[in-house]
């Protein structure tokens, strides 16, 4: 099946709930969603269109635009394609349903990204510092405006 | 009373001789050095390696005394919660277990330290028990996870290799008539023990090799998961002590092997003093035996304690009451009698 | 048995979970651990969970990637796996070059094809010694590994002028075309390493206590692997036919003939065999590579800033499937590089396993170490 054909499946059932679907090469689909409904829209990806194998999650953080958009990423083991579904959360109160029910494989993505960019995930099994030390209270590192100045190197190196 | 004393070292010197340099204290502690230095360097051959090369010349003969050195004037630690006085007890107990069973092998006619009329495999094997309760009392005493669980697959795998090797070695009495290891060795001067005797020899070394803990059934204290087993406390002289204790333990039941399927001190005769004869066959059998021990340490991965103990049940056991009775029948056929 | 241990001692925390059970704190100092951390729950023999507790090596390599020029970032990405340096540096380079809008050249391609597959050599071969030192302390195994990598070291030290990492990507091609000799040198070390293949096979592969440990230990069914997103040999010896250089070609893997192994067993020894399956494969990759390769030009021109837009370049390095989402806003550094490594999935799948099957404590190491962990690669 191509790309295309998909696209426009994804477009007729989902209906108006797609904010944006594109799919600028072959075996890429970039499908944004309201963040209220990834849940039920990505149940009907798995059962529906059959995107079964998580390969990646996280997010990126918009200061300018007061948003975290998050993004998880799916393949497709019978057509080979990859889904990149989005979602835009604010940034002040990032809150989303997780995944993990419908994508297991999703659950270290998550909690990283929980960690790392402070997005609360609803119904994450284990929701505990993975990577950060434990006793971690200085922000979260990979949002824009995480200052960097106390961990750089005495020796001056300049960005 | 200084009079007193060499009039007693006199009157009993032979057997003063034999307790502390041979085959007593000085030789098994020799003995530890040299396999421990003899491991690392026949191990490093094969896997390509050099081995210590640093202390000593090229050989590194010297770097064993200078490991013993340095762990004898390290600090000893003890766990908080350990139990102070099981725990000494049972670092100075342990190797002692294992050096007292070697009393009871003759090295050569007459070259015995304890001869123990008439049942010294009996007391052999009564020796070789206390073994795992000593272990059991070092890994509890530690408090220690992993030295508990050390602890316990060690009476596990003991109870697992224990009874077959028991066994085995009972078609050897039954085939010899007698519990005495001199009058074993003596009956093998004609032909060893290994030809009559070969399904019970099969089952007794690899209970054998269960006895001595090193792989594939080194599982008490399988470094990959309880990095030393019931010894991972033990720092300083103590380790060291834990570590004698592992090869005093393979030379104990290594010279046990060969007197009961070897022939014991029994060879060609080279030298013509019958004890020196004798001592060169038995430490050439034993440098054999700690080779090929050695070699199989390398080539194999190690079991895991439910399959090693479903092999002693399942599989040694019955073969080695099976070797009883064909000893029983082939006895009864070949001289018409048991 | 946890009820008799009491107390405090400096090297586990006692602590007793529910009837009978306790904590096992294998790691960050344990002769198997790496720089990670197991925490296994059990009641002496059997293990009712693990938690993979990594993050002990973890450099933030993704923000250190928002504050360095694209061309910069080759060598914080290249420090996530030392021993598979190519394979992950190629990931991050792919997609660099879909943002920047980019192709290399042909004979870059295939001088890049060969280099990853003498990578993947390696690590295969590191993985293989790690997986037999973990079913016993038996270092014999590891240490002809270690031997065998040599003579690629050396090879890749010729082609590139280090033995380790060696930046020898670069957006738009190689640093570098191939030296005089290289290749007739190539060619006699892989007839060489050939036959150290089947050495392999006699030793470890076919000894059986080997199999007894890791046959039917651990198992992985096709379902479960593409749920928990497994990557890599681990993925293949599960019987899911994925590789990135067939399903989504790179390099010159796209013109080039090779089968993905495959295994059905989805088991511990599934998952080493594969491995070693992969080397043979890698040893003609590279034979068809050197035949086929075509003349010209190494390196292109690279545009200083791309067009605002995302790529997203999946690549396959020794431990599996790696991916790289970059997010660029026109300028000169990315605005967001996201690095999903292989490790990072395959240890969800270790924490996954005990809940679905028995697994012993002695199957711990084994288990882990058959998914061939990097925790550099985990942590970033």
């Amino acid at each position: 099946m191509l790309s295309e054909d998909i696209v426009s499946q994804i477009k007729e059932v989902l209906g108006e709930a797609v904010l944006e679907l594109k799919s600028p090469e072959d075996k890429r689909i970039f499908l944004k969603v309201p963040s209220e409904r990834v849940l039920e829209i990505a149940n009907r990806l798995k059962d529906e269109f059959g995107f079964d194998m998580p390969i990646s999650a996280g997010g990126t953080d918009y200061p300018k635009k007061n948003v975290i958009e998050l993004f998880w990423i799916i393949w497709h083991s019978e057509m080979n394609k990859v889904l990149i579904l989005k979602c835009e959360v604010d940034r002040e109160n990032p809150e989303v349903d997780s995944l993990t029910k419908v994508w297991p494989g999703v659950q270290k993505f998550e909690r990283e990204t929980w960690e790392l960019l402070g997005v609360n995930y609803k119904g994450h099994p284990r929701l505990k510092p993975l990577l950060l030390p434990e006793d971690w209270t200085e922000g979260y590192p990979l949002r824009k405006d995480f200052d960097l100045k106390p961990y750089r190197s005495k020796w001056g190196e300049k960005y | 009373m200084l009079n007193e004393i060499l009039s007693f070292i006199n009157e009993n010197f032979q057997t003063l001789f034999m307790i502390s340099v041979f085959p007593g204290l000085s030789f098994v502690l020799g003995f530890v050095i040299f396999a421990v230095w003899y491991q690392r360097k026949y191990l490093a051959r094969l896997m390509i390696r050099m081995g210590p090369v640093h202390c000593g010349r090229r050989l590194g003969w010297l770097q064993l005394i200078a490991d013993a050195l340095k762990l004898i004037t390290k600090e000893l630690i003890f766990p908080k919660a350990a139990n102070k006085p099981l725990f000494i007890f049972a670092s100075i107990m342990l190797p002692v277990i294992p050096a007292a069973m070697i009393a009871l092998i003759p090295f050569a006619p007459g070259l015995v330290i304890y001869n123990a009329s008439g049942v010294s495999l009996l007391i052999f094997f009564a020796i070789s028990t206390l073994f795992p309760v000593v272990s059991v009392i070092r890994g509890w005493a530690a408090n220690n996870k992993f030295t508990i669980i050390g602890a316990f697959r060690n009476i596990y795998l003991d109870i697992a290799g224990e009874i077959p090797v028991f066994l085995a070695s009972i078609g050897v009495m039954i085939w010899a008539g007698t519990y005495d290891l001199n009058e074993i060795v003596i009956q093998q001067s004609g032909m060893w023990f290994v030809i009559p005797q070969f399904l019970g020899f099969i089952v007794f070394f690899i209970g054998f090799l269960a006895m001595i803990e090193k792989v594939p059934f080194d599982i008490p204290t399988a470094e990959t998961e309880l990095i030393y087993g019931p010894n991972t406390e033990y720092t300083g002289a103590m380790f060291l002590n834990m570590m004698e204790a592992d090869y005093v333990n393979v030379l104990a039941w290594t010279l046990l092997m060969i007197t009961l399927y070897f022939g014991g001190y029994n060879g060609p005769r080279i030298f013509p003093d019958p004890i020196i004869n004798g001592i060169f066959w038995m430490i050439t059998k034993l440098l054999i035996a700690i080779t090929i021990i050695f070699t199989i340490m390398i080539s194999y991965a190690r079991l895991r304690i439910d399959q090693a103990v479903r092999m002693g049940w399942n599989y040694l056991l019955p073969l080695s009451i099976l070797n009883i009775l064909l000893t029983l029948i082939l006895k009864y056929i070949m001289f018409g009698g048991v | 048995m946890s009820a008799r241990i009491r107390g405090y001692s400096p090297f586990t925390e006692i602590e007793e979970v529910g009837d009978g059970l306790f904590r096992l704190n294998m790691g960050p100092q344990h002769p198997i651990s790496g720089q990670g951390r197991f925490i296994v729950l059990t009641d002496g023999e059997r293990v009712f969970d693990i938690e993979m507790d990594i993050g002990y090596s973890h450099r933030g390599i993704e923000k250190i990637l928002e504050y360095k020029t694209f061309v910069q970032g080759i060598v914080p990405v290249e420090r996530m796996v030392m021993l598979d340096t190519s394979n992950i540096l190629m990931g991050y380079v792919g997609a660099v070059e879909k943002v920047l809008g980019i192709e290399p050249p042909p004979r870059a391609n295939y001088i890049r094809t060969i280099v990853m597959e003498i990578n993947r050599i390696l690590s295969h071969l590191y993985a293989l010694g790690l997986l037999s030192e973990s079913a016993a302390w038996n270092p014999a195994v590891f240490l002809w590994t270690t031997a065998d990598r040599e003579p690629f070291l050396d090879l890749l030290e010729m082609l590139t002028g280090a033995r380790w990492s060696y930046s020898f990507f670069v957006p738009g091609g190689v640093r570098a075309d191939i030296p005089r000799g290289f290749v007739e040198r190539l060619r006699k070390t892989l007839d060489w390493f050939e036959k150290r293949i089947e050495v392999y096979e006699e030793a470890w592969i076919y000894n059986e206590l080997f199999r007894m440990r890791t046959e039917g230990m651990g198992v992985v069914s096709r379902q479960q692997a593409i749920e928990w997103g497994l990557a890599g040999p681990n993925l293949r010896a599960s019987g899911v036919p994925y590789d990135t250089r067939k399903n989504e070609p790179y390099a010159a893997y796209g013109e080039l003939d090779f089968k993905i192994v495959t295994h059905n067993a989805g088991d511990s020894y599934a998952r080493g065999w594969a491995r070693v399956e992969e080397m043979k494969v890698s040893v003609d990759i590279i034979r068809q590579a050197l035949d086929n390769m075509p003349e010209g030009p190494v390196k292109t021109r690279m545009p200083p800033r791309p067009k605002p837009g995302e790529a997203f370049f999946r690549v396959e390095t020794g431990r599996g499937e790696m991916n790289v989402y970059i997010v660029s806003d026109g300028k000169e550094k990315p605005y967001r590089v996201k690095i999903s490594p292989a490790s990072f999935r395959n240890f969800f799948a270790i924490e996954m396993l005990p809940k679905t099957q028995e697994i012993l404590l002695a199957d711990v190491p084994v288990l882990i170490y058959s998914f061939d962990p990097w925790f550099l690669d985990a942590d970033r």
